[in-house]
Parts: structure tokens; C-alpha cells; sequence
């Protein structure tokens, strides 16, 4: 008994030295103590996602998120909706591929929730959502990497791959007189997909991305 | 029902552990703690649940909304195999007993002898480490620290979890700090055979417990063979069992080693 409570002792010193991160966590996640409870670290909704956009945190994400699943920013993306998927990408054709999205919307009106890892989740620790509640994190503009706010030139996907409307064009770059992306923070769900057609991510660092929230 | 004879039970084990091993590692959804089939079959494992239980055990306003019938039925189907089987789950399921049992037959060939001497007489060691009594401190650590700490403890050092987590996506190994555990897990063999299978695994001790309940299969001394006491069997054994001493065999784990490893060959198994 006195062993353990010098591991118990210790693991708090352990938890100390490897601070936790926060981590834009799949949808169904509402309180992130309460999701760190029940999580059972099992990978079951990893395997059974159909982007494969989710990935399990290691050590340096903090020892209390070891095996918990988050979304792989900025390179994946969160389909949503089932049944959607983007070609692949390619600098040539970033907006062609962003506006598969927007078509996508269109054409399924009510589109249903692809949410396979709530689905599968043996524990409840991703508790199921509808629409008005799907939040996984919010993307978060980087003004240092936009080329937008960097150069003022820029064929905005973002704004064409949001479903939600979330991204508008109405940020305004005084020192250059030009027009940058905000993100709407009530519309946003954080589902990265701004990220995955970013004009800059393909050739550098990402211009906007999902950060938990 | 006796049986006496050689049989090739180590190949057909073998080829259990690698078969089990595989599937864990890409062909399902889920670690060992749940392991889902299909859309809502699951077999859970009860340390996971417990320790989830346990999260919840300082909090005022407590809930378990995993406590499920998918839950249920899984933990009923774990639970009922091993009174009927024993820790047989240790022998022939259990991922990171392949990775032991491997290293193990390693260390064999490459003639490293493990350190301690085991002496068969002096079965239950007083040594800090080697102990088999450690598994049920780590069993307790696991499940108070779950409880201090408001998330699931053991499933960060788990061995098994680091495998059947470690090819994430099912595809590709994701190499992470924690994976290390099961090499360090492998190593543990330069001490003894399966030395954290016998003194340190949560899970084993669990099982442990759990199979005080089982009757069946429980290997025994030929009753007309004269009675040797040699202890070559708690040599042999992967658990460190004194055939002719032990009474409850509920840390067997059903690997069939004794009986075909015994040096009289009067080591039978009776399956009821």
C-alpha cells in the first residue's frame, strides 16, 4: 500500500512534467473532464473513421491524453456530413477541389451526420449529437502564414469549402488596403476542412486551421 | 477426462497467440479493454470498466453512462470464459504475452540465461520485485489513481493498449513515447520467464481473481506415478506453480507447458 502511494505520488510529479494540451476532439464531446473520464483509450473510433481524420495522442500531448483521439490538424479534415469526401488536392486545382464542397451542400439539402465514431464509441464517451450541437473545435485565422493578409492575393477556397458560412471576407488589412478571411466563431464547427483547401498548406505552413476551443 | 500424452499443444498455441496477435493489431476495432464486433457486439475487459467505474468514485454527482447492454453482455462474455477457462486469455489471447513469450524464446536462443535462479521450494519470493502479490498493488494504484485523477491511469502504461493502439488507422505504426512499454515489457524476460506476466500485470491479477471461480482444467501428478516433489514443474511453469503444492491453480494460465515439458512425464491435465 505505501508502493502505491508513492506511484500515486509520483504520477502526480509525472503529470506535472508533461502538461496537457488541449486537442480539437471529435464531435460529441461536450465537457472535456467528463470525456477524459469515460475514454477507454481503445482506437475504436480512429479505425472506424471514414476520412481517417482522427488520430490518438501520444506522451508529449500531456500523459492524461495519452491514446485519446483528436483531429489531425491541419493536414485531415472532418467530412461532417456522410457520404462526402474531396478528390485529392493539388496546387493547380485548390479551388475546383473547394468547390466540391459547396456543390456537395447543395445538393443534399438535410444531409445526415456522418458521426461514426459517436457511433461506435463503446463507452459513451463521445455522446451522441445532432447538427445544432456538432462542435469539435474553431479555426483560427494565422495572419503570419494567410496569403491573403500576407500578400492580398489569394482565390479564397476557404470561403468556398465552408459549410456552415462560417468564413466570410470581410477582414480588412489596413497596412496594404486589402481583404482578408474572418471565421465566424457561432457558425464554425472546427471541422479543418478550411485547412485541408488552404492555398498556403499546400506549399508551406497552413493559413487557418482548427484549434480547440 | 485425463490427458497424459505429448501433445503438440505448444505449436497450436502458438499459433493462437500469433493468430490473436495479428487481429489485434490491424483486423478489429478496439484494444482488448473493448473490443467491438460488428456495429454493437463488444467484449469488454473488466480492469478498463473498473477503472472507469473508479473515475466516477470522488464525484459528488456520479454517472455511468458506458454502463451499457453491449457493455454489459461483453464484460458477462469475459467474464464467464475465464471461470469456465482460467487465465487462459493469458497464454493464448493476450498480445503482449506473445511479445513476452517471443522475447523469452529469444533470449533461449541467443543462450541468455534470465538472472534470478528460480528455486522451486521458495515459490512465494519476499523479494520487493518478485512477488507475485505486486500484480494486485498495481491493480490497486491503477484504480486509486483513476479515482485521484479523474481519468482511466492504467490505460496509459498499459502494454496491451500500446500494441493494439499502436497501428492506429490500421495501417501504419504510430511510433509514440509510450510505445516503449512493450519493449521495456520484453526485457523484463533478462530477470525471469515472463517476469511481468508473473509478479506485475494489473490485468493477470484481475483474472487472477476472477478465476479462483473456475473448476475446469487443472493439471495434476499421474496418481499412480510415485511422488516426485522435484519442483522441476515450478521451473517450467510460466507462473512459477509447484504442481504438488499448489491448491487453487487459479494463476494457471492453461499454457500446457508442464505437461509437456515435465521431465517424468506424469503431469496430466483433467478438464473437469
Amino acid at each position: 500500500m505505501m508502493a502505491t502511494f508513492a506511484v500515486v505520488t509520483g504520477l502526480s510529479g509525472v503529470l506535472q512534467a508533461f502538461p496537457s494540451s488541449r486537442l480539437v476532439r471529435p464531435p460529441g464531446v461536450f465537457v472535456e473532464s467528463d470525456f477524459l473520464e469515460s475514454c477507454i483509450r481503445c482506437r475504436a473510433c480512429v479505425n472506424v473513421c471514414p476520412p481517417q481524420c482522427l488520430d490518438l495522442a501520444h506522451l508529449n500531448a500531456g500523459i492524461q491524453n495519452v491514446g485519446t483521439p483528436f483531429l489531425a490538424t491541419p493536414n485531415k479534415y472532418c467530412i461532417v456530413f456522410y457520404g462526402f469526401k474531396y478528390p485529392p488536392v493539388s496546387e493547380s486545382s485548390v479551388k475546383a477541389t473547394a468547390k466540391v464542397s459547396s456543390e456537395w451542400k447543395a445538393a443534399h439539402e438535410n444531409g445526415e451526420l456522418c458521426v461514426q465514431c459517436v457511433k461506435v464509441c463503446p463507452t459513451h464517451a463521445l455522446k451522441p449529437v445532432e447538427l445544432s450541437q456538432f462542435h469539435m473545435g474553431t479555426a483560427v485565422v494565422h495572419k503570419e502564414h494567410c496569403l491573403a493578409w500576407l500578400y492580398g492575393t489569394c482565390s479564397f477556397p476557404c470561403i468556398d469549402a465552408c459549410m456552415f458560412n462560417a468564413i466570410s471576407l470581410t477582414g480588412f488589412n489596413a497596412r496594404d488596403l486589402t481583404v482578408g478571411p474572418v471565421v465566424d466563431v457561432t457558425k464554425c464547427v472546427g471541422c479543418n476542412q478550411c485547412s485541408y483547401v488552404c492555398l498556403a498548406r499546400q506549399s508551406g505552413p497552413t493559413g487557418i486551421e482548427a484549434e480547440p476551443s | 477426462m485425463p490427458i497424459s500424452k505429448k501433445l503438440e499443444v505448444r505449436k497450436i498455441r502458438w499459433a493462437s497467440q500469433i493468430g490473436f496477435f495479428l487481429l489485434f493489431l490491424s483486423l478489429t476495432v478496439g484494444a482488448v479493454c473493448v473490443w467491438v464486433l460488428g456495429k454493437s457486439v463488444a467484449i469488454a475487459e473488466p480492469l478498463g470498466m473498473l477503472q472507469l467505474i473508479f473515475t466516477q468514485a470522488l464525484n459528488p454527482n456520479f454517472s455511468f453512462p458506458f454502463i451499457t447492454t453491449s457493455i454489459i453482455i461483453g464484460l458477462a462474455i469475459f467474464i464467464g470464459a475465464t471461470i469456465l477457462l482460467g487465465r487462459a486469455f493469458c497464454a493464448w489471447v493476450c498480445p503482449i504475452g506473445t511479445v513476452v513469450d517471443g522475447a523469452d524464446v529469444a533470449f533461449q536462443k541467443l543462450k541468455i540465461k534470465p538472472y534470478f535462479s528460480h528455486h522451486p521450494k521458495e515459490d512465494d519470493s519476499t523479494g520487493l520485485v518478485r512477488n507475485r502479490y505486486n500484480k494486485y498493488a498495481v491493480l490497486v494504484f491503477a484504480l486509486t489513481g483513476s479515482a485521484a485523477f479523474k481519468f482511466p491511469v492504467w490505460c496509459v502504461f498499459c502494454p496491451i493498449g500500446a500494441i493494439c493502439r499502436g497501428a492506429a488507422s490500421g495501417v501504419e505504426l504510430a511510433v509514440g513515447a509510450e510505445l516503449l512499454t512493450v519493449p521495456a515489457v520484453g526485457c523484463m524476460g533478462l530477470g525471469e520467464k515472463r517476469f511481468w506476466c508473473r509478479y506485475l500485470c494489473p490485468v493477470g491479477g484481475l483474472l487472477t481473481i476472477i478465476s479462483r471461480f473456475n473448476p475446469f482444467i487443472k493439471p495434476r501428478i499421474r496418481h499412480d506415478a510415485a511422488h516426485q516433489n522435484c519442483g522441476a514443474c515450478a521451473t517450467i511453469c510460466p507462473e512459477g506453480i509447484n504442481i504438488c503444492n499448489e491448491k487453487t491453480f487459479a494463476r494457471c494460465t492453461k499454457c500446457y507447458d508442464c505437461i509437456n515439458k515435465c521431465p517424468f512425464g506424469i503431469v496430466e491435465m483433467h478438464l473437469t
